[in-house]
């Protein structure tokens, strides 16, 4: 505005000074001197005129968004105030920050109250954004009062408020009106044709608002208005109306009306029932066809007739719509660009709609037009279509796609509120949301380490680049690593897709799973096959693994919600699906609700080469998906609602079957705690891993019962032909496939992680009688300190050092040691009468050190109690556990205190417990 | 005479074609100036502009701008935010940045700038845990330098007060005093000469203390230096010696640990041992005689533990737990975990999105906080950097450094201290305070003021 008034003062100056010195000038001088001030002065009014012209809408459009607030209708008031000017209007700022602070986005709130506070002209205003930023958005009253204050700051004269007020009541559609009031509104008929078609829209009368429509467009044909025809057109079809030929008929005469729809409808359904008809006949020769290869072709041409019949339908219910496309054809703007992205939507072409934008925003038409703003907006949607960026989920970005949408109806703001604009937006948005990785790490193998080999998943660009070490930077602990990388090419892929069909899908969760899973097996490539379960109380599979698109479109179709869910079925109903398949076998789980799951269930499909990728919105445990998705080398994806499926298997279908192994060998081994690195563009991988600990898997096995035998009971048992069943405690034990004891092969009675239960026929010698574990996989495992065959001792006490032995049963091998064994054996110490500072269990066995006559006198029977010395070693075998009575007891500590091999040193003063390994003995 | 028609003609030409120029200049400039309009870019260069001249005022109205023009500007962000942190306004930088750094592929910048601003408002923690998503995402030197830069500040935070089953120890002067039962020596002395002591005394430790911990009837200590001393009870033989003793021993005995020690932590029969690497290890219940590293936790921020529970929060966020009878056993309590305190009877979380959890303690939300109706958490109108409760009273600490307390349903008061908080943490029935001219308070559930602790 500043250059406008400058223009114009340099203009009148100009022209006062070509008169003022025109005998210095000359004739000819002032008379151009005067012709240039007078049309610089007069273009400096037009200017200046345009510009506050401007400034007085931009004042009218903060007045009627804050009308709306007031009325609580934020996103109208969105509407009006995206259309006030720049940023550096004060009261566009503050009554922005007002609206956002009422739809609960502060931290958008406190930035345009800052930028206003910037923009304040006094220190009234200052004061009042601090007003502002406290007041009570939930009070009508406040807002009320804050938006007539504000209103205060933009000097609007009390009529033109009143008409404004008026104005507003009848865009809204919450008042009639008449083209009398209109004219008082300083609005000509057009406008209030417009108005009056934005209020039916509004209010739902679909035919009566394109019925409007028409009759402005064929009174007054401008781009605006045939614009606004095709607008209308496709806002009834997104409601799904199917709009008729009367509804353009204006006449009385029906045979007058234009009957070239009807026909064209006749023509579409007579091609349907073609169509229909030959659809009819494959079925019927396909019913029980065995032959794969003759019926591959008929089940394309299957596919490609359901989908052309569909077309045809979709065109008869939208015949319209495509008239619109064809009415506008001729028109070039930017504005006509944005109509048909918007008809392209409403006719469910998402992929079309989003391509019209980003052509309309590198076409030269952006690059030349004078609306800078739309330029700037379709620039803004083409950027977030071209980068990386993965922040798109901001109100700022929202408010610019809807600006950007409307942009051709800025006088209608029901076109900003539509169904069409809200979807539409939120599509743009959604399509910026990543889901899932597009690289991760499926598997690394450190078997032949430092020969690493690393699995890599991902989609098939990045991964092309990792092979071709194109842009890659891969490390292993702080060092560049030189890797080799090849693809698994040719694979076959075999997906069982498991869905969750329990009652909360009912709705439109199941639609948009279908529509999902239509577009997924569109889409699947011809190396894929795909089974489908679905999953409530239990699990059903619905077709088997098949490449017949057709079939899955049809089961698909089906698909509705009802019951419980079940997850742990529908894992173990997919896993039966891919167990046998030949090629890469993968599982997409997609659940919206909770369930308990049998996590061996997970664990069989691991142990089958499933890789399971999960998919969870809703109340998902979103620990537990994540869990089973990287315990199978997938990955987990969370969507904000049903509606972003189909970008979610879309972004896993990507990924599917694209996979790298990469292989390098690793410096500095002595360095434990390790990870490796890889970043491709602006995708990476980041494990960890860890050498030198293997997972604890082996079975140990701690005790047996009984674990001391006489050679009377053996032989006994040997004369009766009886078994002898042991009990045998330990951890780990479930993979054992056969049990040895002394050499005897034992039956296995009862199994269980934590113990073994086994008969034997006891054909033992006297000694020691190892117990050995054959593992499902070969592996031996001995333990030769659990089953002693001797003559019973029985003590009473034993005392070594500092330690008082309590035990029952003992035996003496001959080979200078004590064996007590059992699970009453007490390890005591007593630092007073008073403090029992020690007092453990031992369920397994000792071995004491013994020597011949080492009963005090010679002549102390066994019972008694016995010193072994001052100091010795005990070693022994099993589980040592903490009593109450020791001073060390705890409520909610752990009781066992030492497992395996046990080793204690007993010395006068104090005795120390060792524990050794836990291996085989 | 043609020369001379010529030469009028020429001269005729001027007054026309001198102001035909200036109308087309005029026209010209006018209509570049309308079309080209205020661009997001150079409403950016605006911004950085006003930024150099520490012009904040201006810099957050340009970047503000440069947003609304360009929603997709990572720039724009971080110099809005760089704006805010410039007026001290740290909350509002933080909610700038936040788009750009929690998403699955952060901003480097970004996540730059905001470490900074977490680092400014003493958020260590979470400052730590963003550079670790800087090293999973770039591995650059730099930022394993930053990230250990962090962490030893986050370590150096004393620890001057500890309670376990039956003993109390502070530090005063460098120099361990204890009180309590003696009966396994976790007083630190001979258990022949002292059962037990109902007042402070010293507990004969030989070097310069700098934390003290204890787990359950054994008292730790880690000197300046960084090692680490046990007294007491050793019969699951957690101090780590290769051995468990069987009757009770006075003195301190040394742990042989692989590194210096930020922190310890444990249950009754296990110990868990941070070192300044980040790398956590454990003996005792569970694990073995000798210290052995917990792989499962590659880098860890902080660890804690009562009687009954222990907790270890890894640098990406993850909040794990584990119960004293199931020691090797581990459950993940929570993914978006930015610091948290345990205490006997809470466990309280504070998350990235900057809401206060906790396991078992409910309370109405003070004037200004809200409750999420989903999960009870409680959203501060302020940024908490620490909260941890002493019965049914609170304490919390703000990133503008004030310490806060609160009751259930009550009103927030604010303390006053001339002194800056270092570190808020529960111990037994209290919560400690320290200060950074090396005092420390205690809060009790009753106690109005905060009591000196010796």
């Amino acid at each position: 505005m500043i250059w406008s008034g400058v223009i114009l003062a340099i203009g009148l100056l100009l022209a006062v000074l070509a008169v003022v010195l025109r005998k210095k000038l000359g004739k000819s001088w002032m008379i151009s001197g005067m012709a240039l001030g007078v049309v610089l002065a007069v273009l400096g009014g037009w200017f200046l005129r345009g510009q506050l012209a401007q400034a007085q809408e931009s004042r009218e459009a903060v007045y009627l968004g804050l009308q709306c607030l007031e009325r609580y209708d934020t996103e109208a008031a969105a509407f009006y105030l995206r259309q006030a000017e720049d940023g550096e209007n004060y009261a566009a700022s503050a009554a922005t920050g007002l609206l956002e602070r009422m739809r609960g986005n502060d931290l958008v709130a406190r930035l345009n109250l800052d930028a206003a506070a910037s923009a304040a002209g006094s220190e009234e205003e200052t004061a009042f954004l601090d007003t502002l930023r406290v007041l009570d958005v939930t009070s009508s009253e406040h807002i009320s009062l804050a938006a007539e204050r504000l209103a205060g700051f933009l000097d609007l004269s009390a009529q033109r408020q009143e008409e404004l007020n008026r104005y507003l009541d009848v865009a809204s559609g919450s008042y009639g009106f008449s083209f009398e009031e209109m004219d008082d509104l300083g609005l000509d008929e057009t406008a209030g044709m417009r108005l009056q078609v934005g209020a039916m829209l509004n209010s739902g009368s679909w035919e009566a608002a394109v019925s409007m429509a028409a009759r402005l467009a064929d009174e007054d044909p401008s781009e605006d208005n045939r614009l606004l025809l095709a607008e209308a057109v496709a806002e009834s079809a997104y409601q799904g109306i199917v709009l008729s030929e009367g509804t353009f008929f204006d006449g009385e005469d029906m045979e007058e009306m234009d009957q070239s729809a009807q026909e064209e409808r006749q023509a579409l359904s007579e091609e349907r029932t073609k169509l229909e008809t030959r659809l009819m006949e494959l079925e019927i020769q396909t019913q029980g066809m065995e032959d794969q290869e003759a019926l591959g072709p008929l089940n394309a041409e299957k596919v490609e007739l359901t989908e052309e019949i569909q077309e045809l339908q979709n065109r008869s219910d939208k015949l319209y719509i495509y008239r619109a496309f064809s009415a506008i054809a001729d028109l070039r703007s930017l504005e006509a660009d944005l109509v048909r992205a918007r008809l392209y939507f409403a006719l469910q072409q998402y992929d079309e709609a989003v391509d019209t934008l980003r052509d309309s925003a590198g076409s030269l038409r952006a690059k030349l037009t004078t609306d800078r703003e739309m330029a700037n907006a379709l620039q803004i949607v083409e950027n977030a279509y071209e980068t990386d960026t993965v922040f798109y989920e901001t109100q700022e970005f929202r408010d610019a796609v809807t600006q950007l949408l409307t942009a051709p109806f800025s006088d209608l703001m029901y076109v900003s509120q539509s169904p069409l604009t809200q979807d539409f937006t939120q599509q743009i948005i959604s399509d910026q949301k990543e889901y899932g990785q597009d690289l991760f790490l499926s598997s690394l193998d450190l078997e032949d380490f430092p020969t690493v080999r690393v699995t890599l998943s991902g989609r098939e660009e990045l991964l092309e680049q990792v092979v071709e070490h194109s842009n890659v930077t891969a490390r292993d602990t702080r060092k560049e690593i030189s890797y080799t990388a090849e693809v698994t090419e040719g694979q076959f892929a075999n997906i069982c897709v498991v869905v969750d069909c329990s009652g909360s899908m009912d709705g439109a969760p199941i639609e948009n799973l279908k529509t999902a899973l239509g577009d997924f097996v569109r889409n699947m490539s011809e190396n894929t096959s795909v089974s489908l379960v679905a999953f409530e109380d239990s699990a059903s599979k619905l077709t088997d693994l098949t490449q017949d698109q057709a079939l899955l479109l049809s089961t698909v179709s089906d698909l509705y919600g009802n019951g419980g869910t079940n997850i742990t079925s529908g894992i173990q109903a997919g896993t039966e699906v891919l167990s046998q398949a030949p090629g890469s076998r993968v599982m997409l789980l997609m659940t919206d609700g909770q369930s308990d799951i049998n996590m061996a269930a997970v664990e069989e499909a691991a142990a089958a080469g499933i890789t399971i990728h999960t998919i969870g919105f809703g109340s998902v445990n979103d620990q537990l998906l994540e869990q089973i998705a990287q315990g199978t080398g997938g990955q987990y994806i969370r969507a904000d609602s049903s509606s972003e499926l189909s970008n979610v298997y879309a972004s896993l279908q990507q990924v599917i079957g694209n996979v790298v192994t990469l292989t390098y060998t690793a410096e500095d081994m002595d360095i434990l705690s390790r990870y490796f690195f890889l970043k491709v563009n602006n995708s990476s991988v980041y494990r960890v891993y860890y050498l030198g600990q293997e997972e604890d898997t082996a079975p140990v096995l701690y005790t047996s019962s009984p674990a001391l035998l006489s050679p009377g009971s053996v032989e006994q048992m040997l004369q009766r032909e009886s078994t002898m069943t042991f009990s045998l405690s330990g951890k780990n034990l479930l993979g054992v496939a056969s049990v040895e004891v002394g050499g005897q092969r034992a039956d296995i009675l009862d199994q269980r992680s934590d113990t073994l239960r086994v008969s034997v026929v006891p054909q033992f010698a006297a000694g020691w009688q190892t117990v050995t574990l054959t593992m499902e996989s070969g592996e031996t495992f001995s333990f030769d300190r659990l089953i002693l065959v001797g003559e019973s001792q029985y003590y009473r006490n034993l005392r070594l050092g500092s330690i008082q032995i309590a035990a029952t049963q003992g035996v003496l091998p001959g080979d200078g040691t004590l064996v007590l064994a059992g699970s009453g054996i007490r390890l005591e110490e007593n630092v007073s009468a008073e403090n029992s500072s020690l007092e453990l269990s031992v369920s397994g066995v000792l071995i004491l050190p013994w020597q011949q006559g080492t009963a005090a006198d010679g002549e102390t029977a066994p019972t008694s109690d016995l010193n072994l010395g001052d100091r010795g070693t005990v070693t022994g075998w099993g589980v040592v556990t903490l009593n109450r009575n020791d001073s060390a007891y705890a409520n909610g500590a752990p009781s066992v205190v030492a497992e395996g091999q046990l080793t204690l040193e007993c010395a006068p003063e104090q005795s120390q417990l060792i524990q050794g390994q836990e291996g085989g003995n | 005479m043609e020369k001379l028609k010529l030469k009028a003609l020429q001269i005729r030409k001027t007054p026309i074609l001198v102001p035909l120029a200036v109308l087309i200049l005029v026209l010209g400039g006018y209509t570049f100036l309308q079309f080209r309009g205020v661009s997001a870019a150079s409403s950016l260069t605006l911004g950085q502009q006003y930024l150099n001249d520490l012009n904040y005022g201006g810099a957050i109205a340009a970047f503000t701008q440069a947003i609304e023009l360009d929603p997709g500007s990572s720039e724009a962000r971080i110099g809005l935010a760089q704006a805010y942190a410039g007026t001290e306004d740290y909350d509002v930088a933080r909610q700038v940045l936040e788009d750009l750094v929690y998403t699955q592929r952060p901003n480097e910048e970004a996540v730059n700038a905001m470490v900074e601003i977490l680092q400014q408002t003493g958020q260590l923690s979470q400052a730590a845990q963003l550079t670790q998503t800087l090293i999973t995402t770039t591995d650059k030197d730099a930022y394993y330098a930053k990230r250990d830069e962090i962490l030893t500040q986050l370590y150096a935070a004393p620890r001057s007060y500890a309670v376990g089953t039956d003993q109390q120890l502070v530090i005063t002067n460098g120099q361990v005093q204890s009180l309590g039962s003696n009966t396994l020596g976790q007083l630190g002395t001979d258990p022949a000469l002292v059962a037990a002591s109902e007042n402070y005394q010293s507990a004969g430790f030989p070097g310069t203390a700098r934390k003290v911990i204890c787990v359950g009837r054994t008292s730790f200590v880690v000197d300046d230096s960084g090692a680490l001393w046990a007294a007491g009870e050793n019969r699951w033989g957690q101090m780590g010696g290769g051995y468990a003793v069987t009757a009770p021993e006075g003195g301190w005995v040394q742990v042989d640990c692989p590194g210096p020690v930020a922190d310890v932590a444990g249950t009754t029969g296990r110990l868990l041992v941070l070192l300044t690497d980040g790398s956590l290890w454990t003996v005792g219940a569970g694990s073995g005689q000798t210290l052995t590293p917990l792989t499962r936790f590659p880098v860890v921020i902080q660890i804690a533990s009562n009687g009954d529970k222990a907790a270890v929060l890894t640098a990406d966020g993850a909040l794990y737990t584990s119960s004293s009878g199931t020691p090797d056993q581990w459950s993940l309590y929570r993914r978006d975990a930015a610091a948290f305190t345990l205490s006997d009877t809470s466990l309280f979380v504070i998350t990235t999105e900057g809401r206060t959890t906790s396991d078992s303690y409910y309370s109405d939300a003070p004037l200004g906080w809200t409750v999420s109706p989903e999960d009870g958490a409680l959203q501060p109108d302020c940024v908490v950097t620490a909260i941890a409760n002493a019965g049914s009273r609170i304490l919390f600490t703000t990133a503008d450094g004030q310490l806060c307390t609160f009751r259930s349903g009550g009103d927030i008061q604010e303390v006053e201290s001339g002194a800056a908080v270092t570190t808020l943490y529960p111990q037994g029935e209290v919560v400690v305070v320290e200060y950074d001219d090396g005092t420390a308070r205690y809060w009790g559930e009753d106690t109005s003021t905060a009591q000196v602790l010796i």
